[in-house]
């Protein structure tokens, strides 16, 4: 079987140990506008700055970090270096919806497959960001080890990407509603007093809020009960909880999942950078494998809505 | 006088709302307990102000006529309980009024009796020993006494009969009682009505100087600055004397004055009684109205105002601009709001647009119909806020055919907020919201500290002046010397609190953050599991509200 490669972009929070663990070959890295007009390539080890202080410098709306994804010759001049070794070429991209990334990587793709006529590749839009993309990207090398080809993993992933779920609690809307980043602009994305809205991943690529639960406490249990009632062979899957300085918050659904799910295993990781300019601190969420996302999330809706009326 | 012609009338009523104008602020003081909200006196007053402007311009041919305008002019300017029960109380009179040019004694008892038949109508449950029971016990004694030979002995009756009525509305409701203060509705009541007797008499309208009957709003002056440009104008308002050195008073235009006005300035209100004119009108050139006035006599009184620094003014404005863009949509929320804070919650919930509200005026009906235009919507869900604007929401809300209205009948502002923080318009349909809301309403409770502005007994609770009381869902429970001693007492008394979740506290003028984290110490250490939500709402009546669930 041809070996292929297994690229992603910056967007999949994944550092280099996981990156390594799940099989990224290579991915294309954005870069970050900082306040003060700098702008440097994004760092997902977290070499430059802190969770803390990015994200802290962002809780008072001062700091408003500006993200801009990698251009296409960037793109294409990664998968020439594979394509360049006679490999194919899988990249699976953050959602369309969040990001240039996959439309110039579909251009970047093209030049390839001009450059390099008995080299296939495929561009994959995720319909996903962050935990959620690099938990699809784990999954896809999971595929590739059992022995699939490219084409094959590619349309597998085409097949289960809307089954690559978020749920969780985020303090504020502010910052994804600013940039456009979540579904159905309502009027009232400013600070929900003592509200804690609950968002999954829709089919077309963003962030839907599925309903809204007083107070924190009630938002997290609601968070396991939704992820308990979604999932699918918690066994057979890594669940991620990915947060934005929330640590006891994701804590407490690190060890409630542990006790009431029991997944393969759980990994606590904090929001990436490049996602992260663009949701703000107050995140914590579970990423996990589970049902199908239904058309506009309307069962998903029901099912939330039903969890937080307590029934 | 044995009959009333239709002047005679409209000096009546404008003697009657002049007089209650001159005893506002008493009146307001008597609604002072339990809480400093009074207003009965501005309410009522503006109530009977509407109605004034609505006829004096004279032009009703009979009775019937006359008092429909009359009717209308009222229930538009109505604000608050009293109010409300009092234009209700004038829109029974108006309707049973006669289609001729004279009203008889007989007339005027049996419009009387319709009037209270009304008042006590659109009263849910209504209460003795109030202004309901002033009116009907005056007309009562009066009906027993008849028949009259005129005016001026019915009136005697009439005035006699309600003010023993008044002396005994304390022992008609032990609220009173406890404060040592007869019913401010009734208070403003048996005023009107005194003023309306002062008419017959032949008596010129005289106007406390002292009066002041409509608060005064805070000023900011900083608000029109040497960079400022003159957008709004100038409120202007006046009391001129007409004067036979300049004129025969008795031929003064009024009604080419008040067309004069309208072509420089809008919201004037002008009318005349005997050889004095009173005037109100927002207007840019306020000299021309000087110039046009001073042909025909000189002021008594007059009052200049840049409206630029009047508070309300810039509140109205600002939510005009805020939402002059919202476009049509299936729902819309209305929210009556005492400060910009405060809205900002509200916006935040998902309201759009806001009625600002302050401790000296309520919203109005009309000013209810021009937030439902500003709404824009086939559904609108309207938060009051207060007990008394629900009545006045519910007011408007009939008087509006373009869209569907929701009273949501919050009794207070943290009621208000808990509504509205379950609500969505965006994905929600109407009858789901209103579900929720309804829900959210039956299990949240209402909490708020206040401090006690004079001594007083309440529910058995001896309370000094100074003390903090806490009102659980409307109620005073509690009473400390200290906010956290107070804010102790009122959670310990809350059943069930040790299962609630959430607090959402809404922090006044002045309350500062060690304050509120002390207040969170002793929320949590009642009850570990519960979250507080602190924000700052900058209120001045109220120094601590919160909702609790």
């Amino acid at each position: 079987m041809k070996e292929f490669a297994l690229l992603t972009d910056s967007a999949c929070a994944l550092n280099k140990p996981m990156r390594d663990r799940f099989g990224v070959d290579g991915l294309v890295y954005g870069a970050i506008t900082y306040p003060d007009g700098t702008t440097t390539r994004g760092d997902l080890e977290w070499e430059k700055t802190t969770p803390e202080e990015y994200f802290g410098g962002m809780a008072s709306k001062k700091h408003i970090y500006k993200t801009s994804c990698a251009n296409v010759s960037e793109i294409h001049d990664l998968m020439e270096s594979f394509a360049k070794q006679g490999k194919d070429i899988l990249m699976i991209d953050i959602s369309h919806a969040l990001s240039g990334t996959y439309e110039f990587a579909c251009v970047a793709a093209e030049q390839i497959r001009k450059e390099y006529p008995d080299i296939k590749v495929r561009v994959i839009d995720s319909l996903r960001y962050s935990t959620a993309l690099g938990m699809l990207v784990a999954e896809a090398n999971e595929q590739r080890k059992l022995g699939k080809s490219m084409e094959e993993v590619a349309d597998w992933v085409e097949e289960n990407k809307i089954r690559f779920h978020q749920m969780g609690i985020m303090d504020d809307m502010f910052f994804l509603a600013r940039t456009g980043r979540v579904s159905k602009a309502k009027a009232f994305f400013g600070t929900m007093v003592g509200i804690e809205p609950m968002a999954d991943l829709s089919t077309s690529g963003l962030s839907e809020v599925l309903g809204k639960a007083k107070g924190k406490k009630n938002a997290l249990r609601a968070t396991v009960d939704y992820v308990k009632a979604t999932i699918e062979d918690p066994k057979e899957h890594i669940l991620f909880i990915c947060h934005s300085i929330r640590p006891k918050e994701a804590e407490y659904l690190r060890a409630t999942i542990e006790a009431e799910i029991g997944p393969k295993e759980i990994i606590v990781s904090s929001v990436d950078q490049f996602c992260g300019a663009n949701i703000g601190p107050g995140l914590a969420a579970c990423f996990y494998y589970g049902k199908k996302a239904s058309e506009n999330l309307e069962e998903e809706k029901v099912l939330l809505g039903n969890i937080l009326a307590g029934k | 006088m044995d009959a009333l012609s239709l002047s005679a009338f409209r000096a009546m009523i404008a003697f009657g709302s002049v007089e209650l104008e001159n005893h506002c602020a008493e009146v307001n003081d008597l609604n002072v307990f339990p809480v400093p909200d009074g207003d009965t006196g501005s309410n009522m007053s503006a109530t009977m102000s509407g109605g004034v402007s609505a006829i004096n311009a004279g032009k009703d041919p009979d009775f019937a006529s006359l008092g429909r305008a009359m009717s209308e002019g009222m229930l538009l300017s109505a604000r608050g309980n009293s109010g409300v029960i009092l234009s209700q109380f004038f829109a029974g009179f108006a309707k049973a009024l006669p289609a001729k040019d004279t009203l008889s004694i007989q007339d005027f008892l049996s419009c009387m009796g319709a009037g209270v038949r009304n008042a006590y109508a659109v009263v849910r449950v209504p209460v003795e020993g109030t202004m309901l029971t002033v009116m009907r016990e005056g007309h009562e004694k009066a009906m027993a006494s008849s028949p009259f030979k005129d005016f001026e002995s019915l009136f005697i009756i009439l005035l006699k009969a309600m003010e023993a009525s008044l002396e005994h509305t304390p022992e008609k409701l032990s609220v009173l009682a406890d404060a040592g203060v007869v019913d401010s509705g009734g208070a403003g009541f048996l005023y009107i009505f005194r003023g309306m007797a002062a008419s017959l008499d032949g008596k010129s309208l005289s106007y406390s100087s002292s009066s002041t009957a409509k608060g005064s709003n805070p000023i900011d002056l900083s608000l029109f600055n040497e960079d400022s440009h003159l957008d709004y104008g100038y409120c202007t308002e006046f009391l001129l004397q007409l004067t036979k050195e300049k004129g025969d008073p008795s031929k003064f235009p009024l009604q080419e004055f008040i067309d004069f006005l309208s072509t420089i300035g809008d919201s004037i209100v002008c009318f005349q009684n005997g050889t004095i004119v009173k005037v109100h009108v927002h207007t840019k050139t306020p000299d021309k109205a000087i110039e046009y006035a001073r042909r025909y006599g000189d002021f008594l009184t007059f009052k200049m105002e840049n409206m630029a620094l009047q508070h309300n003014e810039v509140l109205a404005r600002r939510e005009e601009k805020a939402h002059h863009k919202k476009g049509h949509t299936p729902i819309a929320a209305i929210a009556v709001s005492p400060t910009e804070e405060i809205s900002s919650i509200f916006r935040g919930y998902g309201v759009e647009v806001i009625l600002p509200s302050n401790e000296f005026m309520n919203p109005g009906a009309d000013d209810f119909l021009r937030a439902f235009d500003m709404a824009d919507a086939d559904a609108i869900f309207v938060f009051p806020n207060n007990k008394n604007e629900i009545m006045v929401a519910h007011q408007a809300a009939t008087l509006y055919k373009k869209s569907w209205i929701y009273v949501i009948e919050t009794l207070d502002l943290p009621m208000g907020l808990a509504a509205a923080s379950v609500m969505d318009v965006a994905d929600l349909s109407v009858k789901e919201n209103l579900r929720r809301m309804d829900a959210e309403l039956s299990k949240a409770h209402s909490i708020a500290l206040c401090v006690a502005i004079h001594d007083s007994k309440n529910n058995g609770l001896v309370i000094k002046e100074g003390d903090y009381m806490g009102l659980l869902d409307d109620y005073i429970i509690v009473a400390a010397p200290t906010m956290e001693e107070c804010f102790e007492a009122l959670l310990k008394k809350v059943e069930g609190f040790e299962d609630m979740s959430v607090i959402t506290l809404v922090h006044g003028k002045g309350v500062k953050e060690e304050k509120i984290e002390k207040l969170r110490e002793i929320a949590v250490g009642l009850n570990d599991f519960i979250e507080v939500y602190p924000v700052y709402g900058n209120q001045t009546l109220y120094p601590i509200l919160g909702v609790l669930e």
